[in-house]
């Protein structure tokens, strides 16, 4: 039988807010929208930050088992990225009220590890494409 | 190392060695396609707005003017009515259409455009699972676009597939004008259009396929099995033509056949959650333990992200069980049901069903243990003794039943089901007859049109 895993790449966003000193590492909390250039769009939960604010966010790949009870120092948690960005746009949900989805442009980050991320996705999807109903 | 040298490392390095362009690299489209592009009306749904915006910025780059472009983020029928209202020839809607699935949207889109090269459907789907991906084999979907996005994957989806739309191939034009004639459901013409199309050998076994549908559609089975079966002698790789002809043969209860296509059918594609039930099925009606071995250690790795598909992988591995057990494989038995609870944690029928194979099987023990760590699952009271009296029943701990069964007069059970299986029990251990009829009473007062005696 061929068989390929279904729980394939996906990642797990934990973010602080500098600015505010919350943060947000409920697996639930943070869903990833857009990944940009020099930047990336989340959703999150009302309240969690305003625009302007700093904030440093931890991009965790999944399969990930450990629990995490507070924002991990730099270089913890093993394979994690760490990147720091300044809140550009707010935009309110409306279909889910208690959520925002924001827009974040990256101040210090490793551009390197960021493309390899960004690339993943890329990759994921150019597979994707090849399924196709063939004539 | 502090982390202000860490951050500073982080910058310096990220001045020195600049962004690679090319992996946000957006194609650009053919004059032709541009061009072409100008008398096009879209339509985007979706419930976020970036994606919303994102997805109307790649059309309008694709040459379609704005005010040609309409946005929706209601309601399904908001949806429906605005399919209906701007019949547009680019749809891009969300997967999950405010709790609903697309196909109908899909349907009414093939509907309203029947010709498919002047039109295109595109997805877009948060859940990035090979599972759900899969669904462009199902249906003629032109793409599938994963959440989250880049300007990359979006745009150049949407171009790639616009592009090859636009000069589209002698035999592409052919089983498109045969298929326009099959969704605007004129068979007759459907039928000689796919009939001349398999003259042309990249057609053969597609239009074989369609052949068989339309002699579904007007109910000849015995015709659709032979065109479906032409169909997979041209090509063994038709994915339409194995999932019809292996469902089709199932159906028909020629399971041995059956068996043969649908084994080629999960060896040439990967296995999917709506297959499941059936690959297992097929492989117990054919007495292939080997198969069912194996299914039980590929079920687990199938997890998906929607609870759905994991609920039917659980359900599968059940039946797994149950037969590996009534043939004497324990171990393999109890690692599928251990593997069912981990895939539906939160289902009370698994629950239920999982535990009565286990109790049904000499573990009495395991299943209550399992239904005591699991009690904080949200289910009623009644549902709670229900298993309950399943396990004993199945393990035929009679004194338990008697024991617990006194609590039913005060549960609101669903069914009749806790009654009638102390009833029968209090039968066979004669019973005292005043306890005997407060539960008889209850379930008559309970369940007045069932037939419940004693």
């Amino acid at each position: 039988m061929k068989f390929e895993k279904m729980s394939d790449l996906r990642h797990f966003v934990l973010l602080r807010n500098d600015s505010s000193g919350t943060f947000l590492i409920s697996r639930q909390d943070v869903q990833l929208v857009e990944l940009k250039k020099e930047g990336v769009v989340i959703i999150v939960p009302k309240n969690s930050c305003v625009v302007s604010h700093n904030v440093t966010l931890c991009f965790i790949k999944l399969p990930f088992k450990e629990a995490i009870k507070q924002f991990p120092l730099p270089g913890k948690i093993k394979g994690g990225l760490e990147i720091m960005g300044r809140i550009k746009i707010i935009t309110p949900n409306e279909d889910a009220a208690e959520t925002i989805t924001v827009e974040i442009d990256y101040t210090q980050y490793d551009v390197q590890n960021w493309e390899t991320l960004v690339e993943s996705y890329i990759s994921k999807q150019t597979n994707f494409n090849k399924l196709k109903v063939k004539l | 190392m502090s982390k202000n040298k860490k951050l500073q490392q982080i910058e310096s390095k990220t001045q020195s060695e600049g962004t690679d362009e090319n992996i946000f690299k957006i194609l650009t489209p053919s004059k032709k396609m541009l061009e072409k592009m100008k008398a096009k009306r879209a339509l985007v749904y979706h419930k976020n707005s970036t994606v919303r915006v994102a997805a109307a910025r790649a059309l309008s780059e694709l040459g379609i003017p704005t005010q040609m472009t309409s946005i929706c983020s209601g309601s399904y029928q908001d949806l429906k009515e605005e399919l209906e209202k701007e019949a547009p020839d680019i749809l891009i809607v969300s997967n999950d259409i405010d709790g609903q699935t697309f196909e109908e949207i899909l349907t009414i889109h093939e509907k309203l455009k029947s010709d498919r090269l002047e039109a295109s459907f595109f997805l877009l789907s948060e859940d990035g699972s090979l599972s759900a991906a899969l669904v462009q084999l199902d249906y003629f979907i032109d793409g599938f676009i994963v959440i989250p996005f880049t300007s990359q994957t979006l745009n150049n989806t949407i171009i790639e597939r616009l592009e090859a739309k636009s000069s589209p191939s002698k035999p592409d034009r052919i089983f498109n004008a045969a298929r326009e004639k099959f969704i605007l459901e004129d068979y007759i013409e459907a039928y000689n259009l796919f009939e001349s199309a398999c003259q042309m050998d990249e057609l053969q076994s597609m239009a074989l396929y369609f052949l068989g549908k339309i002699s579904l559609k007007k109910g000849d089975v015995d015709k659709a099995l032979e065109y479906f079966a032409d169909s997979y002698k041209h090509s063994d790789e038709n994915y339409m033509c194995l999932a019809a002809y292996s469902k089709l043969l199932m159906d028909q209860k020629k399971f041995k056949e059956s068996y043969e296509i649908n084994k080629k059918f999960i060896d040439t594609f990967p296995i999917r959650p709506k297959f499941v039930r059936q690959t297992i099925l097929l492989a117990l009606a054919n007495h292939k333990q080997d198969d069912i071995e194996e299914l039980t250690e590929i079920i687990p790795t199938l997890r998906s992200v929607s609870q759905e598909n994991n609920n039917i992988l659980a359900a599968g591995l059940i039946i797994c069980a149950k037969y590996l057990f009534e043939g004497g494989c324990e171990k393999p038995a109890l690692k599928s049901i251990r593997n069912c609870f981990a895939l539906a944690p939160d289902r009370p029928q698994i629950l239920e069903e999982g535990c009565i194979v286990l109790a049904s099987n000499g573990h009495q023990k395991k299943a209550i243990t399992i239904l005591e760590k699991n009690s904080g699952i949200k289910m009623p009271k009644s549902v709670f003794l229900q298993i309950q009296m399943e396990i004993y029943y199945h393990s035929e701990d009679y004194d338990n039943i008697l024991k617990i069964g006194q609590n039913i007069i005060n549960a609101q059970t669903n069914g009749s089901r806790c009654h009638r299986i102390f009833l029968e029990v209090a039968g066979k251990m004669k019973l005292g007859e005043n306890q005997i009829q407060r539960v008889l009473d209850d379930a008559k007062k309970k369940f007045p049109d069932e037939n419940i005696t004693y």
